[in-house]
């Protein structure tokens, strides 16, 4: 029901007020970003990235009046102690050796890892909390986060943005996966919605359901932290950036050539920029025009960037979607030369695979492949999360490289603990130069209580990736944002001493020994058969004698007796 | 069948059955002791729901609780004679309120305490007036002419100025509707325990649920960024208008204020445009009052929170893009609202404003876009003021002839309001803890499955506490802290009704219970129980034989 006001409210107006309302313009920035990069192999990968940056003290109350950074995730971050905020929701798999580096690594299924500020009292409490926020805000399960299946590794994960103190103390992190979610446009939508043009205006609008879940992978990704505001960093700015990657098979999109085109690939041509972003450009990777097969822009870019980096050097159009006077549609479409050409595939430094032997339901083991192509020796960090219901075994781990056994830098090992915690595993490893090393470990099949089964239990269960953490030397097939960047524009020509990568493997599957689901109820239901039977004639036995009958009989069967007799009587009487 | 012998024939032979007999008539006995005497309790302890004893006669006496608000209200006139006069004819018609115990005192007034006095706020910051929650002065002033034409007029404070030609009727009329709203208050309690029977109130209907604390959302909506930039810094400007008010209302909850910024959302229903034939041929577009309820639908997907489980107020401000300005709200009688304020609320929700941006800014074509506007922050801030006010349950009072208040301007609620909203917050909550806590009684009566636990148990012995505590102060005129025992008693049984360990059994059906029970029970107790009957005829039967030796 609705009441139109009447009431005047000029008897309200506090007076002493008015003086002190000054206008101060907000302070953030909205930046839209899409890199366009098609591969050797013939795939398309799109990476798009929405840049907020807020200049605001990163604290609880600063989040209670937000403008282009999303509200509700606000709440969540300023409610829960949140220093920083990583999410990823991915399906399909990241092929490191044929696709290169992405943008963000992620795993498969729905990955979360946060960092509570050190004010933070119950942790575990809170990350529970937390989880829960964010799977009502992005429905996903991350209600099933909690602490036995989370860890805090020491030394894969470092806080992305700036930190108060020195040290850094892994015990307010928290990191855990979901191998078994499924993301799909439930997740997109609650995703979109976090946007400050929502998916009304720029380059959100190509992202439609239905171009983008028929992709070879596509990940969703969230990621909060505090940044330096300027060079000095003495102030601390909000930086959230949302990003989607996808990676388009163009056999599959079945047009019988490589060709491709926004329009081809999102569905849609773009019909200009986010009003409220202060960038907004495409960037298509034309190094691979030179290298593999040619292909034409059309229009034609109006600006060319090439960027070296680590010794890597490649070639970018740029189209800056603000300054394109657009009317109608716009696209931008790459015209193959020739029909199908493959150019050759280099794979990256390092990339690693990952399967499961052994055979039966007895024993089982893991076996994780790293690749090193790199002339030198790498140091890596290999960060592994067994499920709890996996109880594996730290005296079989083996590590060979080469056929040559190699013994670990450093080794983190915790025992998982049933229904409390999950195996952690963290060693830290230099993989010879040009090698590839086998890490394996043994573990063993397990019941488990009938409840903890999932629905479909014979589906098997996940164990989820292991990640890979290196400092490359080199730059060759990187495409990850500098540490100190916030936008993809902040990537080119960044040099560093180091390019970090995370692989993530593959997720794995592996079938437990499941019991027939109807048998407690079976069970049951004989027992107490069995026992009623047996209780019976155990109790006469025992207390009572058989003994000859005295001739005096029952009064009640006496009593029957008689009216037999009698009614027998009647009936021969009548008869 | 086994018959008893009878053992007194005292023969070798009989004595050795007799041995043997004995030996099964334990067996039985041990029988029975593991499974009536040890098993049976043992069952029924570790499958009983756990229950704490409950106070279940004094919740059933909640309802025969009798809640009277005690009051004291003074009254200073210059003449004593007439203070009395007044007195006795405001007892006389305060006589058959049913709700209210008013005790009314006369106050002599010397001539020298309003001899300073050259306005109505010199009077208020006389030093008579009423510091106590719930207490009321009503206090003669000889020259009220001077300052206002109306007779009566109610301060900002604890205190009712009126002139010397005011009446006692006139006095109660003021009483009754402004400053008790004995009917409201009737009604609020009669709608919430039989709300089958009665409707609440205009003013009850678009009061918020009562709650610990409150969100209140502001929210702008800008549709066309591209066309318009808003210069606002929103954020001070509810620091500004909201905070002094909501500080005042600290005491009733706690208040959490939030804005953002919406951009692209539109109202989805098409205003009509309409050019004025008057002359001016002012072009406008307008707003039918039926189509206000399908403005919010579009809204609310965007103001949901994922944290907080607090009642949430929404006000919003909607800021039409100037191709579709101005805009305005049309009543149905096809006129534009009084005042020309294009707002309306919907009530337990929140408010909506629709700010137009200047013509000065939309018709000048030489400003590029975004046309750059800084909106009127005391204008949307004021009717944001008023909303709040309903919202949190101050009502628009009925007009009487020759009656005003002193208009707001140092402070946002005058003190008697608020001891008004107090007093329908105290019954409310007092009512609602009342209910809940008899409705929870009665579900407990009817599903044995429910477990209450020891917490559940002490929050709702807290309720029941703090209930009759609470009627005992309102008796007795302790306005703040009966408001204060309401409100603990309300979040308690709240607490209680809600907590989650309550279902934890739920789920357990008794046709379940049985299904396992009876195939198991049945077969085993059949014998024993049987055997009970042998027991019990050995027993007399040894007894009978051991007096009959003795007797031999």
């Amino acid at each position: 029901m609705m009441v139109v006001l009447h009431t005047i409210f000029s008897g309200l107006l506090c007076l002493q007020c008015i003086s002190s309302v000054i206008c101060t313009p907000q302070k953030d920035y909205f930046d839209e970003e899409l890199l366009l990069k098609p591969l050797p192999s013939g795939h398309v990968y799109a990476y798009f990235q929405f840049t907020t940056l807020w200049d605001v003290d990163f604290e609880a109350t600063s989040f209670q009046h937000c403008h282009l950074f999303p509200r509700a995730l606000g709440e969540i971050v300023g409610r829960y102690n949140v220093q920083e905020l990583h999410i990823s929701l991915t399906e399909g798999l990241w092929r490191h050796e044929t696709w290169g580096y992405p943008v963000h690594d992620a795993a498969p299924g729905a990955e979360l890892w946060a960092w509570f500020k050190e004010s933070t009292k119950n942790i575990d409490k809170t990350w529970k909390e937390l989880a829960g926020a964010l799977s009502g805000l992005l429905c996903v399960s991350f209600n099933f986060v909690d602490a036995s299946n989370s860890l805090n590794p020491e030394f894969t994960f470092r806080p992305a943005g700036i930190v108060s103190s020195g040290a850094v103390n892994s015990s307010y992190l928290r990191y855990s996966t979901l191998p078994r979610e499924i993301v799909c446009t439930e997740n997109l939508t609650p995703w979109k919605k976090l946007l400050p043009c929502d998916a009304k205006k720029g380059l959100s609008t190509l992202l439609n359901a239905g171009h983008i879940h028929n992709t070879n992978y596509h990940s969703l990704g969230l990621h909060l932290r505090p940044v330096c505001r300027d060079t000095t960093c003495s102030q601390m700015s909000v930086e959230l950036r949302q990003t989607v990657s996808l990676v388009y098979d163009m056999v599959i999109l079945g047009t019988g050539n490589q060709d491709w085109s926004i329009k081809k690939l999102f569905g849609i041509g773009l019909s200009g920029a986010c009003p409220l972003a202060t960038m907004s450009n495409i960037y298509i990777d034309i190094a691979l025009n030179e290298t593999g097969a040619h292909f034409q822009l059309t229009p034609t870019p109006p600006a060319v960037i090439t960027s070296t980096r680590g010794g890597h050097k490649s070639k970018f159009a740029v189209y800056d979607i603000k300054a394109l006077d657009i009317d109608g549609m716009f696209n931008i479409a790459a015209v193959y030369s020739s029909s199908r050409v493959y150019g050759v595939n280099i794979p990256p430094v390092l990339f690693a695979n990952r399967y499961i032997i052994g055979y039966g339901q007895e024993r089982g083991g893991i076996v994780t492949k790293l690749h090193n192509g790199h002339w030198q020796a790498l140091d890596v960090v290999y960060l592994e999360n067994i499920p709890w219901f996996i109880p594996l075994y730290l005296h079989t781990l083996k590590i060979v490289a080469n056929g040559k056994e190699i013994k670990p830098l450093l080794k983190r090992f915790i025992p998982g603990k049933a229904r409390a915690r999950p195996y952690y595993l963290e060693v830290a490893l230099r993989l010879p130069a040009r090698s590839i090393t086998e890490i394996s470990l043994e573990f063993d099949y397990v019941f488990l209580k009938w409840q903890e089964y999932p629905p479909d239990a014979n589906h098997g269960f996940y164990i989820g990736a292991a990640v890979i953490t290196s400092l490359l030397p080199v730059g060759r097939n990187y495409t990850g944002l500098p540490q100190d960047g916030s936008t993809i524009t902040s990537s080119f020509n960044a040099s560093r001493d180091g390019y970090l990568v995370q692989l993530r493997t593959e997720t794995l599957i592996i079938t437990m020994p499941t019991p027939d689901f109807s048998m407690p109820y079976n069970v049951i239901c004989l027992t107490c058969t069995v026992i009623a039977l047996a209780f019976g004639p155990l109790h006469n036995i025992t207390t009572k004698r058989l003994r000859l009958k005295n001739k005096e009989q029952n009064y009640v069967i006496r009593w029957f007796k008689s009216k037999l007799t009698r009614s027998s009587e009647m009936k021969e009487k009548q008869s | 069948m086994i018959l008893k012998e009878e053992t007194s024939d005292g023969s070798t032979k009989g004595e050795d059955a007799e041995d043997n007999d004995a030996y099964r008539i334990f067996a039985a006995i041990a029988y029975a002791v593991v499974l009536i005497v040890i098993g049976l309790p043992l069952w029924w302890k570790t499958t009983d729901v756990y229950r704490v004893s409950l106070p279940y006669s004094r919740i059933a006496a909640l309802d025969s609780l009798d809640v009277t608000l005690g009051m004291n209200i003074s009254i200073s006139t210059i003449d004593p004679a007439r203070g009395g006069r007044l007195v006795a004819d405001l007892k006389d018609i305060f006589k058959t309120s049913k709700l209210f115990q008013l005790t009314f005192l006369a106050l002599p007034l010397e001539k020298k305490d309003l001899a300073s006095v050259h306005s109505p706020e010199d009077l208020e910051n006389a030093s008579l007036q009423p510091r106590k929650p719930g207490e009321l002065l009503l206090l003669e002033v000889p020259g009220l002419s001077r300052f206002t034409a109306n007779h009566v007029l109610a301060g900002l404070k604890r205190t009712v100025y009126f002139s010397s030609e005011t009446t006692a009727v006139k006095l109660s009329e003021v009483l009754e509707s402004w400053l008790l709203q004995e009917k409201s208050l009737r009604q609020t309690v009669a709608a919430m325990t039989a709300p089958t029977e009665t409707d609440q109130d205009r003013s009850g209907r678009r009061r918020m649920p009562t709650a610990a604390e409150y969100d209140i959302m502001i929210t702008v909506v800008n549709p066309e960024p591209e066309k318009l930039h808003l210069n606002w810094d929103l954020p001070q400007a509810v620091q500004d208008y909201l905070e002094p008010l909501l500080q005042e209302l600290s005491l009733l909850a706690a208040y959490a204020v939030k804005s953002q910024w919406l951009y692209f959302v539109t109202l989805n229903v098409q205003p009509k445009l309409v050019t004025e034939t008057s002359g001016s041929g002012y072009q406008h577009y307008a707003l039918a009052e039926d189509i206000l309820p399908q403005i919010i639908t579009p809204l609310e997907k965007k103001l949901a929170s994922h944290v907080s489980r607090n009642p949430c107020l929404n006000f919003i401000v909607y800021i039409p893009p100037c191709e579709a300005a101005p805009l305005h709200i049309y009543r149905r009688q096809g006129m534009r609202v009084k005042g020309g304020v294009d707002a309306f609320l919907s009530p337990r929700w929140g408010g909506i404003v629709i700010h137009n941006p200047s013509s000065l800014i939309c018709h000048n074509t030489s400003v590029p876009e975004p046309k750059e506007y800084s909106p009127d922050t005391a204008a949307i801030m004021g009717i944001f003021l008023a909303q709040l006010r309903l919202l949190m349950g101050i009502p628009e009072l009925k007009e009487i002839s020759r009656v005003g208040q002193l208009p707001l301007s140092t402070v946002s609620l005058r003190q008697w309001e608020f001891d008004a909203l107090l007093r329908v917050r105290t019954l409310e909550q007092l009512t609602s803890a009342k209910l809940t806590l008899q409705s929870l009684s009665q579900l407990l009566g009817e599903i044995s499955n429910i477990v209450i636990n020891d917490a559940v148990g002490s929050s709702i012995y807290r309720a029941v506490n703090c209930v009759e505590h609470a009627a005992d102060l309102l008796k007795t005129g302790q306005l703040d802290q009966a408001f204060n025992e309401s409100k603990e008693a309300f979040l308690s049984a709240e607490a209680a009704f809600t907590d989650p360990s309550l279902l934890a059994l739920l789920y357990f059906p008794d046709d379940q219970k049985y299904a396992v029970y009876i195939p198991l029970f049945l077969p085993v107790m059949i014998p024993v129980i049987l055997s009970l009957k042998s027991i019990h005829a050995w027993l007399f039967g040894r007894m009978n034989f051991k007096t009959k030796l003795k007797e031999d």
